[in-house]
């Protein structure tokens, strides 16, 4: 086996990490493009229910025309799956069986490491929503594009801000379970808070004032309804960009309470035996 | 400065302690107790650069959780460590470059991966020079045989086959220390003498210094000259295995098989060799005859050459104190340190 071989060459670190974990997500690609569809289903639900509610004629619902609520149905949808990343899941799984060992012997920033390996699956994730959204509207939906050049660039900055959001809140979710022996509780209380409070299942700007509030100052509403509202153009210019603002300030926020939180949860990391 | 440093390493675990049946399951959700389980207490160590160690106890003694404090994983609940000069929890990207790890029952190779582009993946993560990898990748290959299983993915690997990619995945970036915590459980003869004798030659010809926990008394007695015994998380011993040796078992044994049997052959062998090992004990059944004597008073040339002119021998066998005896005791709680 005496080959002679042109050494490969190096590569930074996370974005072999990233490569490998986009080779790992197409390789699945069949699968994620099956669930999009099945669970197309409950955004299948949702618009006849609206439906039903708008009628016919020209009903208006606060900011919201029938057109305006089918697209923000449809990309809150698409939105939700490209934002949600398995990251809480796989921290809980490798605190409570040990797997956690072998990232830890490694000259890898951890928290860099497990978002580049989730970076794979959620542009995978991304580009098939974008692509499904738009066959589905052209031939069904008939979605509403957004309004101006600006509104579609900034709502796309916005929707990978929400990503970011998204990922460090479920990464400090998984890390709670270095203090709770399950935190598979904590987790359902999250996600279903996080479903309302993100504005994914109806947009806030429908909720009643004192729950539009608690939206507004959770960190939850910068994942799904600041994108929205800014593709829509129901904030525009300043107020657009204001919402991008308070997304970026959520994001160093969680930043740092995740780099916080990281160091005190090894200190509490007991893994006994193997 | 010594490359491994332990100073009242200590580590202690919060144990859930929970009523039987539900129960007490239900009264542990109201009101928690935990139990404190000290898994490592006050333990001090140092290894030099270039030594092999065995780290030997039995199961729950505290070995897993010193090389999980040792490799940064674990914090300790008090004391200190230092690999490399560095503490390893505070500073453990820096600590992991230079030491590499194996866990046995743990895999760090991507499972769907083909082996050769996880060890690529290792060598970008360790920033490895590419020369300096490719250059141990061929040494690894050779030496563990790897050539066939780079193509494949670690999922289609077998236990032993996986070991192997393990252990050089572990050294790709050349890392002065070596920790392997059970390297060998569950493998077959061969792969564990291919295995022993790989990490053998790294240790004795390039340097590296192992620390390795196993029960496999071979794997020990290959690869390390030192032994430190751990039970209950405290240390019992730590000195040379040849020390052990003569520390625990003063005893030694020559087997004869006898031609013919002799009435009193007990006797007859206990006079001959009256004068040159006063205190052996003798002990005769059947053809078959056993001298158990003490290596400091008296020698097995001189026992033999006695017997032989007094009975008519056969075969004879000399059997070395066996550290796999000495553990076994220590195991079973037989044998006091002093």
């Amino acid at each position: 086996m005496a080959t002679t071989t042109i050494p490969l060459p190096r590569r930074w670190k996370y974005g072999a990490l990233f490569r490998m974990s986009l080779q790992d997500a197409l390789a699945y690609r069949g699968s994620t493009i099956l669930s999009w569809l099945i669970e197309s289903w409950s955004v299948l639900v949702m618009l006849y229910v609206w439906g039903t509610v708008f009628g016919a004629g020209s009903v208006k619902i606060g900011a919201f025309d029938w057109d305006a609520m089918r697209t923000y149905l449809v990309i809150a949808h698409a939105l939700q799956n490209f934002t949600a990343t398995g990251v809480s899941w796989v921290l809980a799984n490798a605190i409570r069986n040990g797997d956690i060992v072998t990232d830890l012997t490694r000259p890898i920033d951890f928290l860099a490491a497990k978002l580049v390996e989730q970076l794979g699956s959620a542009l995978l994730n991304g580009v098939i929503g974008m692509v499904l959204v738009t066959i589905l509207s052209l031939l069904f939906f008939h979605l509403l594009p957004p309004p101006t050049l600006e509104a579609a660039v900034l709502s796309l900055l916005a929707a990978v801000l929400g990503f970011l959001v998204s990922f460090l809140i479920s990464f400090m979710l998984g890390l709670s379970s270095c203090w709770l022996m399950n935190n598979q509780g904590l987790a359902w209380i999250v996600w279903y808070g996080g479903r309302l409070l993100s504005g994914t299942v109806i947009p806030l700007s429908l909720f009643p004032g004192w729950l539009r509030d608690v939206a507004a100052y959770s960190p939850f509403q910068a994942t799904i309804s600041t994108p929205l509202v800014i593709y829509l153009g129901q904030a525009e210019g300043g107020a657009a960009w204001q919402m991008v603002g308070v997304q970026l300030f959520w994001l160093v926020a969680l930043f740092l309470a995740a780099r916080w939180l990281f160091p005190r949860a090894m200190r509490r990391l007991e893994i006994q035996g193997g | 400065m010594s490359q491994i440093e332990a100073r009242a390493l200590t580590k202690h675990f919060r144990v859930p302690k929970k009523g039987p049946g539900i129960k007490g399951s239900v009264k542990h959700l109201f009101a928690p107790v935990f139990e404190n389980k000290i898994a490592l207490d006050a333990v001090d160590f140092d290894i030099a650069a270039g030594e092999a160690v065995a780290y030997v106890g039995p199961n729950g003694a505290g070995k897993s959780t010193t090389v999980k404090l040792l490799t940064g994983i674990l914090a300790p609940t008090a004391g200190s460590a230092r690999i490399n000069g560095f503490d390893p929890h505070r500073q453990r990207m820096q600590n992991a470059r230079g030491i590499g790890v194996v866990f046995g029952q743990r895999s760090q190779l991507w499972w769907d991966l083909p082996v050769s582009e996880s060890l690529r993946l290792l060598g970008d993560i360790y920033e490895t020079p590419a020369a300096e990898y490719d250059r141990a990748l061929a040494q690894c290959t050779e030496l563990l045989d790897l050539g066939p299983l780079l193509n494949q993915p670690a999922r289609a690997l077998s236990l032993g086959q996986r070991m192997r990619c393990d252990i050089a995945a572990a050294l790709l970036h050349s890392p002065r220390i070596l920790f392997l915590d059970e390297p060998t459980i569950g493998l077959d003869v061969s792969v564990k003498a291919n295995i022993r004798k790989f990490v053998a030659a790294m240790n004795q010809e390039q340097g590296v210094t192992v620390l390795l926990t196993s029960h496999d008394l071979q794997d020990i007695e290959h690869i390390c000259k030192r032994m430190i015994l751990i039970d209950k998380g405290a240390i019992v011993f730590d000195g040379s295995l040849q020390s052990v040796k003569e520390q625990f078992d003063r005893s030694r044994v020559v087997s004869f098989k006898l031609r013919e049997s002799v009435a009193d052959a007990g006797a007859l062998a206990q006079s001959a060799i009256a004068e040159a090992a006063p205190a052996a004990t003798v002990t005769a059944e059947g053809y078959d005859l056993r001298v158990q004597f003490d290596p400091a008073q008296s020698t097995a040339a001189a026992i033999v050459g006695r017997v032989m002119g007094a009975l008519p021998v056969d075969d004879l066998k000399i059997e070395e104190p066996g550290i796999e005896n000495i553990i076994r005791q220590l195991y079973e709680g037989k044998l006091q340190f002093n």
